[in-house]
């Protein structure tokens, strides 16, 4: 019994060794956003001679926001010489084929590409089109986001560093005000962008490529091998990929796109879920080829770790709280006698969220959205949440590691009912 | 008794930070999304184009006189035909002039002034924006304190302080000891542009033309004199190139980029830290620092028909003979030297 106990113990320092490290990891981010010097992104290149693109929206039942986006891109600030857009129909049943087809008589950058054959989901959809788009540069959004005009030209700018692999813009949710969720979504939004992947630029690190608002360059991505169709987060898979080959990945602050948040708290879980479940993969796959990887700074290296690792936090605290719940009932409380009980709840309540806290309200300062940080002490229940539906993902990502099961790719669902006016 | 007063202590402990919250929830105060600016365009000349086209659509077929107008707010015009200002004197409205514009020395405007005609500013004037769409002529030690755009050609002689912008859509030539912000012109020379290698028609290809796919090298540091090299650089550290070298690529480095005299580089230049360009040098694409940016005589920066520019985020300084096609920027001091 003593070893039990013994491990038990070990296992709690260990959660609270973790926790203190996140801890420090993102007071260095919030700390570097607020005092200290920034890097300039690339938008304010003017250059007449931007590489072709090829805008890239896989949609599956898409019927209720394929327009809205559609409409944006043809107005896009770019030259239409070197522009395609190239929405993915990707086993609709709706009417998002009709759409597409109506939207690509009456426009001729429009290059729909209906799939109904092969594997269904987005790393598929998107691998079937680069085969057929023709710019050098993919950009890529999910078919509820709303780019404003100019936003193709300030990602594309990037890739004038013959050292950019790809680039990751800001993804601002536009029902905001809908309901709670959506409210405190946009807060996790607000510090993971304007401040995590922001200090990630500022300090040289390693910011992610999201799988939307954004892009990477085409030629040397397929030559990679594009995309794994087996894996969830294909993003996060391209990021490492890229990066252990040497090409870095870019944050753009002012490449910003409105996107439809989830509504509804079910929708929400299976999202988290998916991307703890693919992001994990990503960890099981990149954690070696990280750590070897010949033109990764150390610290480069230090901060992959701890994305790589960032969804394998909540299992581990979620078996943390386990394990307390057992040592109080064995009587072995005595461990968090003093400062180990306080640093023990300040760790928990500061991981809100994958931001935590002071980062948030920090992202809410620097956006000027000063009413929304009163908000926080909410971010409590929304940690409780992701901390289960991430640990599912986790352990959906080990059974998937060890029984080499078919994933299936699952749409987020859509809640738009009429045309946005933010993008008009 | 004590329990219960202590339990109770505890209840409001844990419920007080969520009045607040519960509050906000139920206010709405702050639930509209992050303003995104939909319409967006990256335009150096933004200011003024949007100047332009508020003034035209206040003021449409008014005579010339004083006018009570409303801009962004109400604002009262001087209208004229030909302005002329005489010398030392102050115009506290904004001057809309049908024709050319003429301001002896010493003269203050106020307020922002639009010409339609050719406008000559005469020595140690104040500004505060002008927009012009015909050439303009500044006079030395001239100050704006917003911008200055011209549809036709720019000449500021010397001792001048640019403001925060100034553009046109021709030639904007600056002479020696003036501070600028944000430059563009087609191309935007700094004096004694005698220096300046020619050969414009030669180089007016594109980047990706001259070189399409190349391969990449990395951890050069030290290229010596006369090298020749076809492939894209990316130095992890300082980067020094030796004199008339040439490279066909684009280079990017973590460090500092020193180039020797009479190099050729036909592709973008990235960097770290600051970027040093020798006499004589000619880079075709864009060249980027996160530092400053120092650039020698006689260097030609982008190609004809083609807009490139020039971003230094801790300072650009120009020596004379400097011509560069399109866009300079920096969040520093910008400098003629």
């Amino acid at each position: 019994m003593e070893v039990v106990v013994l491990i038990l113990k070990a296992y709690l320092l260990f959660t609270i060794a973790v926790m203190v490290l996140y801890s420090i990891r993102h007071f260095i981010f919030t700390l570097n956003r607020l005092f200290y010097e920034q890097r300039i992104y690339y938008q304010d290149i003017i250059d007449s001679e931007l590489k072709s693109v090829s805008v890239l929206i896989p949609m599956h039942n898409e019927e209720k926001v394929a327009a809205n986006i559609l409409n944006l891109l043809v107005e896009a600030d770019y030259d239409m010489d070197k522009l395609e857009i190239i929405p993915i129909n990707d086993f609709s049943k709706d009417r998002t084929r009709e759409i597409l087809d109506g939207y690509a008589a009456r426009y001729p950058i429009i290059k729909p590409l209906h799939r109904y054959e092969g594997d269904r989901g987005k790393p598929a959809a998107l691998n079937a089109a680069m085969e057929k788009a023709a710019g050098e540069i993919i950009i890529v959004f999910d078919a509820d986001y709303l780019p404003p005009k100019g936003l193709l030209r300030s990602i594309a700018v990037c890739f004038n560093d013959p050292e950019v692999g790809a680039v990751m813009g800001r993804v601002v949710p536009i029902n905001t005000g809908k309901n709670i969720l959506t409210r405190l979504l946009d807060l996790e939004r607000t510090g993971g962008y304007q401040v995590d992947q922001q200090a990630r630029y500022n300090l040289k690190l390693m910011p992610q490529y999201g799988g939307t608002v954004g892009g990477f360059r085409k030629k040397e991505v397929m030559e990679l091998g594009s995309f794994d169709t087996k894996v969830l987060a294909e993003d996060t898979e391209l990021t490492y990929r890229l990066s252990v080959n040497g090409w870095k990945v870019l944050y753009a602050n002012r490449a910003e796109c409105y996107e439809e948040a989830p509504e509804e708290w079910s929708v929400r879980a299976r999202q988290i879920r998916r991307w703890s479940r693919g992001h994990n993969d990503v960890m099981f796959r990149y954690f070696f080829p990280l750590i070897k990887a010949r033109h990764l700074s150390f610290c480069e290296k230090f901060d992959g770790m701890f994305l790589l690792l960032v969804y394998l936090v909540p299992p581990i605290l979620l078996m943390g709280f386990i394990d307390s719940l057992a040592l109080f009932f064995l009587g072995e409380m005595e461990i968090f006698a003093g400062i180990f009980f306080l640093v023990f709840i300040g760790a928990y309540n500061t991981f809100g969220n994958f931001a935590p806290f002071y980062q948030v309200g920090t992202g809410c300062l620097l956006d000027g959205a000063v009413h929304r940080v009163l908000l926080l002490p909410l971010l409590l229940f929304n940690f409780f949440f992701n901390m289960w539906y991430i640990s599912r993902g986790f352990f959906d990502a080990i059974l998937d590691t060890l029984t080499h099961r078919k994933t299936h790719w699952q749409k987020t669902e859509r809640f738009r009912t009429t045309s946005s006016k933010a993008g008009r | 008794m004590l329990l219960v007063l202590c339990f109770v202590l505890l209840a409001i402990l844990f419920v007080l930070p969520f009045i607040p919250a519960a509050r906000e929830i139920r206010r709405k105060d702050d639930a509209t999304p992050l303003f995104i600016n939909m319409n967006y365009c990256k335009d150096p000349r933004y200011f003024a184009m949007s100047f332009r086209k508020l003034m035209l659509k206040s003021i449409g077929n008014m005579s010339p006189g004083l006018h009570a107008v409303t801009l962004s707010k109400q604002e009262t015009v001087q209208i004229s035909n030909n302005a002329r200002n005489i010398a030392g004197t102050v115009t506290e409205n904004i001057l809309y002039s049908l024709n050319d514009l003429e301001s002896e020395n010493n003269v203050t405007f106020i307020k922002e002034v639009y010409a339609r005609g050719n406008v000559f500013i005469g020595e140690a004037n104040r500004l505060q924006a002008l927009a012009c769409d015909g050439d303009v002529h500044v006079r030395k030690g001239t100050r704006f304190l917003r911008w200055l755009d011209a549809e036709g050609y720019v000449k500021i002689e010397e001792d001048c302080q640019l403001g925060v912008s100034t553009t046109c859509g021709r030639e904007l030539s600056i002479a020696s000891r003036c501070n600028f912000t944000r430059l563009y012109g087609y191309p935007v020379v700094t004096a004694n542009d005698a220096g300046h290698n020619g050969d414009d028609a030669n180089s007016a290809v594109g980047d990706s033309a001259i070189f399409g796919v190349v391969p990449t090298e990395r951890d050069i540091s030290d290229m010596p004199p006369h090298s020749l090299k076809n492939c894209n650089i990316i130095a992890e550290g300082p980067l020094s190139i030796g004199e008339q070298s040439v490279i066909r690529g684009h280079i990017k480095s973590h460090g500092k980029v020193v180039t020797g005299a009479s190099v050729t580089i036909m592709g973008n230049v990235f960097a770290e830290g600051d970027i040093e360009i020798g006499p004589g040098s000619r880079i075709m694409g864009t060249v980027f620092s996160q530092g400053s940016i120092t650039v020698r005589h006689g260097v030609t920066i982008g190609t004809p028909d083609r807009i490139k520019s020039m971003v230094g985020k801790k300072g650009i300084f120009l020596e004379g003979g400097v011509r560069v096609y399109g866009y300079i920027v920096t969040e520093g001091k910008g400098r003629v030297a």
